[in-house]
């Protein structure tokens, strides 16, 4: 980038409230690094304690999707690696976690559906369906698909997504505001 | 029966269950990558533990400060082998703590113990 550039791309991301922008493959230590950046970060801030561990928790259930369901992966030295994005900001009064992954088709016609169901709840809706998915299977090898509720619940408003379509695949966005 | 000693990581909590004194505890984070990986050797223990044991009082300690989604899935796992084990005349007493300004672990704790009425479920709060 041109160095005056720079300056102007640098405001731009002041002014939409980006505080952490991470774009690549990610991986679990890479999680756990994001992650502890983002908690000094925000301690430094003098954020209190409850709202950057709600801020964490979203994020790892946002980067854990990314890292299990992205479809754009490669392997590296025997371990796998998942493309995706994460956006921590602040607008308003609220802090926003955004992530975007690519996902296949049939994947974005599912989360699109559970989506749409999700965002329609009331905070006691969305913890009985919590509960009642939490119950359905015995198994809990699938990590019982309720990262998605999860992270609703911890929303302070209901979560956005945005489903952009391509050839192959779809580009996946959701946006939790805390 | 050997315990089952297992020390925290950066996303598995501490699993220090002395099969001999009957007290289980887990502490510390779980948010592990693979929640089978790590938690499949912790029930195949515990199972081996409750096909044996009767009558006897087992206490709980639970002393997590953050799990993500599949961990709770887990945690609703454990209880229920817990629950399980009634049937053979054991009680089961269980110690959820939680710090004072976490109101997403307390509520967690209520709804476990909303969900296991048979489990003696105490909310423990700890001063930060």
């Amino acid at each position: 980038m041109h160095i005056d550039k720079l300056y102007e791309c640098t405001k731009k991301i002041q002014e939409s409230g980006v505080i952490f922008y991470y774009s690549g493959y990610l991986s679990q230590k890479m999680l756990k690094s994001i992650g502890d950046v983002i908690k000094e970060k925000l301690s430094y801030e003098d954020i209190n304690s409850s709202t950057i561990k709600r801020i964490f928790s979203v994020f790892v259930e946002q980067t854990q999707n990314i890292i299990k369901y992205s479809s754009e992966r490669i392997y590296i030295d025997n371990s796998e690696l998942s493309q995706g994005v994460i956006i921590l900001g602040s607008e308003n009064s609220n802090f926003f976690l955004e992530c975007g992954n690519l996902v296949s088709k049939d994947v974005s016609k599912n989360l699109k559906t559970e989506l749409i169901k999700i965002q329609g709840m009331d905070k006691d809706e969305l913890k009985s369906y919590y509960k009642e998915k939490l119950k359905s299977d015995s198994s809990y090898t699938k990590g019982a698909g309720i990262g998605l509720i999860d992270i609703a619940r911890k929303s302070t408003k209901p979560i956005e997504f945005d489903i952009k379509e391509q050839s192959q695949n779809s580009f996946f966005f959701l946006k939790a505001f805390i | 029966m050997k315990n089952l000693i297992i020390e925290a990581t950066d996303f598995t909590p501490e699993i220090n269950f002395d099969y001999e004194k009957n007290k289980l505890l887990i502490k510390g984070e779980s948010y592990p990558e693979s929640v089978s990986n790590f938690y499949g050797k912790v029930f195949e223990s515990l199972k081996v533990y409750f096909s044996d044991l009767k009558n006897s009082l087992v206490n709980v300690d639970i002393k997590l400060i953050y799990f993500n989604s599949s961990s709770a899935k887990v945690l609703m796992n454990f209880f229920t082998l817990l629950e399980d084990s009634i049937q053979n005349g054991n009680s089961i007493v269980i110690n959820w703590y939680y710090e004072s300004e976490d109101d997403i672990l307390l509520e967690f704790g209520e709804d476990f113990k909303e969900d296991f009425p048979k489990l003696t479920f105490n909310l423990v709060e700890i001063e930060e």
